[in-house]
């Protein structure tokens, strides 16, 4: 299992979605680093140039939209690269069970999207440092703990990204998925019951860390484990079942 | 003789229709095995069953011995294949390309040094894939193939695309391999002229059912198709080789005689008794495409 992880690290050394993925998630600090820094003169007149505003613009920005977006984007494209380049084959050939094989790339995804999230708490903390916000060991552990909470129950959504890649072993279909629920995130802003989309929960236990709704944490908690044991269940189920016609 | 495939009655439907049906094979342990069909006939499928990237419906394969359900993993270990177009990493070189394969397989990474040389790869190690010729894909998908080695290689038309200097190439480098170093190789292929040049055995599939298995040694042995004769007084031979029942056809003033090599001396006696001076009498060589033809022309009579 090692050494498909290792390979799995190996095989996207160089390709456009370490790159893109990196900058894509970076982008929402940067631009609300920027918007602080232009507007700063407005921020400190509605007495919001603090931590905690910069922090919740960047909730809504990355854990909201772009995250999910992003971490979608790697599990498709950590998939339908090896059906593009034939890959699948020679990993199918190779002496190990499908089941490995799928659940190290699972495995691979949850990882590198946790080290980007990883990134943009660093970033997260050197941006307040930056723009003079008072930095707390409290304030940048809440956050911290926070933007990773939110990477993990994201990665619930690899096994899903992952089975609707395989079935139509293409891009579009699993990314048309992917905006269609990150969209459905702005509808269900107020809806109480949010945590019932798998797009919305990372969002959800943001906003209950930062005490922005008075959601119960077992709801998105107990809905992402429900959500996360079925779609690895019907991804493994699936791959180690159909026949791979490439 | 020990095989290093024995399939048994292997039959393989998509939506109801037999890509494979019911078919057998025998892969002899150590020789170079040509696996012949049209486009079509079923011998991607069936390869594709032997390497585990599709599901058997019925039949047993067993590889060495070993079955390919039951022992999946060491059969996985002991094939090298290539199943239609060699799939690489175009934005990995062709280096790490099979550092990829050798950390799969557990193999230590000098062995790639050696398999790029044996391809005819070893300047080209740093290039990434994506840079190749189609020639070179190929040459890099059997390294890739020979990387942890197999005792076994499967090669699925593997000189698809290849110009003639490049089939050439792998046709003598695939016989040195056979030979050297004793590993049983597969080749399917349409290509009936290149199968007879490199392989020892032949199986001949068609709509999914093998219509049979050659030993193309014995095929060469065994000789003739037909014999041609020139001579001078032509209606005075036809009549004679009436008389011995035989089947020909005249062409140009040449006749072709459809006999075996065993023939020959009684009929050249019987046209000289006759009075007939007999100019030319040359065998005609017995080729795979001629057999591949009736073995399959006469399965579409049978079906």
């Amino acid at each position: 299992m090692i050494r498909l992880l290792k390979c799995e690290f190996g095989k996207f050394k160089r390709t456009y979605i370490n790159s893109l993925s990196f900058l894509g998630m970076m982008f929402p600090v940067f631009l609300t680093f920027i918007v602080f820094l232009i507007k700063k003169d407005d921020f400190v007149k509605a007495g919001s140039f603090n931590w905690d505003s910069f922090n919740s613009q960047l909730t809504i920005f990355f854990v909201f939209l772009l995250g999910p977006i992003i971490t979608s984007f790697i599990a498709v494209f950590s998939v339908y690269y090896e059906y593009q380049q034939l890959t699948i084959k020679n990993m199918l050939m190779a002496p190990y069970g499908r089941i490995q094989v799928i659940l190290t790339k699972i495995i691979y995804v949850s990882l590198f999207v946790l080290l980007q999230y990883l990134f943009v708490a660093a970033a997260n903390i050197l941006s307040a440092f930056l723009l003079g916000f008072d930095v707390t060991f409290e304030k940048a552990e809440e956050f911290t703990r926070q933007l990773l909470l939110a990477g993990v129950s994201t990665v619930m959504l690899v096994p899903l990204m992952i089975f609707i890649t395989l079935i139509f072993k293409g891009f579009i279909a699993p990314m048309v998925v992917t905006v269609a629920g990150t969209l459905s995130n702005v509808l269900m802003l107020n809806w109480e019951k949010s945590y019932l989309s798998p797009f919305a929960i990372p969002a959800d236990i943001s906003f209950i860390i930062t005490k922005k709704t008075e959601m119960n944490v077992m709801y998105p908690i107990v809905s992402a484990c429900i959500y996360f044991t079925v779609f690895m269940a019907v991804v493994l189920i699936y791959f180690k079942k159909a026949d791979q016609s490439i | 003789m020990k095989y290093a495939i024995e399939i048994e009655n292997l039959t393989k439907s998509y939506k109801g229709f037999k890509a494979v049906d019911n078919l057998s094979m025998h892969v002899p342990e150590g020789k170079v095995y040509g696996f012949l069909g049209m486009n079509g006939a079923g011998k991607t499928t069936t390869i594709r069953m032997i390497t585990g990237l599709i599901r058997q419906e019925k039949g047993r394969i067993e590889v060495f011995g070993r079955n390919t359900v039951k022992d999946r993993l060491w059969v996985a270990r002991n094939i090298g294949a290539i199943v239609e177009t060699p799939g690489f990493y175009e934005n990995l070189t062709a280096f790490e390309n099979l550092a990829i394969t050798t950390e799969l397989y557990n193999v230590e990474k000098k062995r790639i040094y050696e398999v790029l040389e044996t391809v005819g790869l070893s300047n080209v190690g740093k290039k990434k894939a994506k840079e190749f010729s189609l020639g070179m894909k190929q040459r890099l998908g059997i390294a890739n193939a020979m990387v942890h080695s197999p005792k076994m290689l499967i090669l699925d038309e593997p000189t698809n695309g290849l110009d003639p200097s490049g089939i050439k190439d792998i046709r003598e480098f695939l016989r040195k391999l056979a030979c050297d170093a004793g590993i049983t190789i597969m080749i399917s292929s349409h290509i009936l002229s290149e199968v007879q040049q490199v392989a020892d055995f032949a199986g001949i599939i068609n709509k999914g059912s093998m219509l049979q298995e050659i030993d193309i040694h014995a095929l060469k042995a065994e000789g003739q198709s037909c014999l041609l004769l020139e001579v001078d007084k032509t209606e005075k031979a036809l009549e004679i080789l009436n008389n011995m029942k035989l089947n020909f056809q005249v062409d140009s003033g040449k006749i072709m005689v459809y006999c075996s090599r065993s023939m020959n001396s009684s009929i050249s006696r019987n046209l000289v008794s006759g009075d007939i001076d007999i100019n030319s009498l040359s065998p005609v060589q017995k080729n795979l495409e001629d057999l591949f033809l009736s073995v399959v022309e006469e399965g579409r009579v049978t079906a």
